[in-house]
């Protein structure tokens, strides 16, 4: 599978990444396998993968085992952050007054140039870098 | 290579014309090997499913009817089904 080949695709971010990679949220769980009988792209770009990598690593092994056979999913793909991701990424919060979030402006960058909505399982962050972003909330997160 | 074999199977006569239209304007490498990737994708995306249901367990009716009411509000009904 390639985004060439994809009739359509969400981008993931760390909230909902983390969610989907571990833990029991049926609406999570369920999307990934939704998403896999449809074949819809779940594309997870490399900044969120390694923040939400740190998250199951400190809920203990079986998030990370989930983790591990989420991503063998034949539906995701992971975006690298490379020169040019970095710099778009750089640019979408450059001269703003607050601290860095690479990983929320790698998923805007990620969605904003393919089209494709986002899935959070809270969308607050992205909504700091990029207010017009299309965010489909998980539900079940409290 | 992957060892390969000859088989006959039925499809729509409709899918059968566009693909013969796409290999005649060099779209696609050849309608055998299209027909043969696209099986392959499918089989391990259902090997997939499998593995993941084995973890987290079948679809949750209620949370599948919200999943694919989100997929088809963005991408509509004709993405397409694998099972």
């Amino acid at each position: 599978m390639s985004i060439d080949d994809a009739l359509g695709g969400f981008v993931l971010d760390t909230s909902a990444l983390a969610v989907l990679g571990g833990g029991e949220n049926i609406y999570a769980t369920t999307w990934a396998d939704r998403t896999a009988v449809r074949g819809i792209v779940l594309l997870i770009p490399a900044a969120a993968l390694s923040e939400a990598w740190q998250q199951s690593r400190r809920h203990g092994p079986g998030h990370v085992e989930q983790m591990r056979d989420l991503l063998a999913s034949p539906m995701v793909l992971i975006a690298p952050l490379d020169e040019t991701e970095a710099a778009h990424a750089g640019e979408l919060t450059g001269g703003r007054d607050r601290d860095p979030d690479v990983a929320a402006a790698q998923v805007a960058t990620c969605a904003r140039a393919r089209n494709w909505p986002v899935l959070a399982a809270q969308a607050a962050r992205l909504r700091v870098i990029d207010p017009e972003l299309t965010v489909e909330t998980l539900p079940g997160m409290s | 290579m992957a060892k390969t074999v000859k088989v006959t199977v039925s499809m729509p006569v409709e899918d059968i014309e566009r693909l013969k239209a796409l290999d005649a304007v060099g779209a696609i490498e050849s309608v055998s090997g299209y027909v043969a990737q696209a099986v392959h994708d499918r089989l391990d995306r259902q090997a997939w499913l499998e593995r993941w249901r084995a973890r987290v367990g079948n679809p949750h009716p209620e949370a599948a009817a919200w999943a694919d009411e989100v997929i088809d509000r963005h991408f509509g009904t004709a993405a397409r089904q694998a099972s």
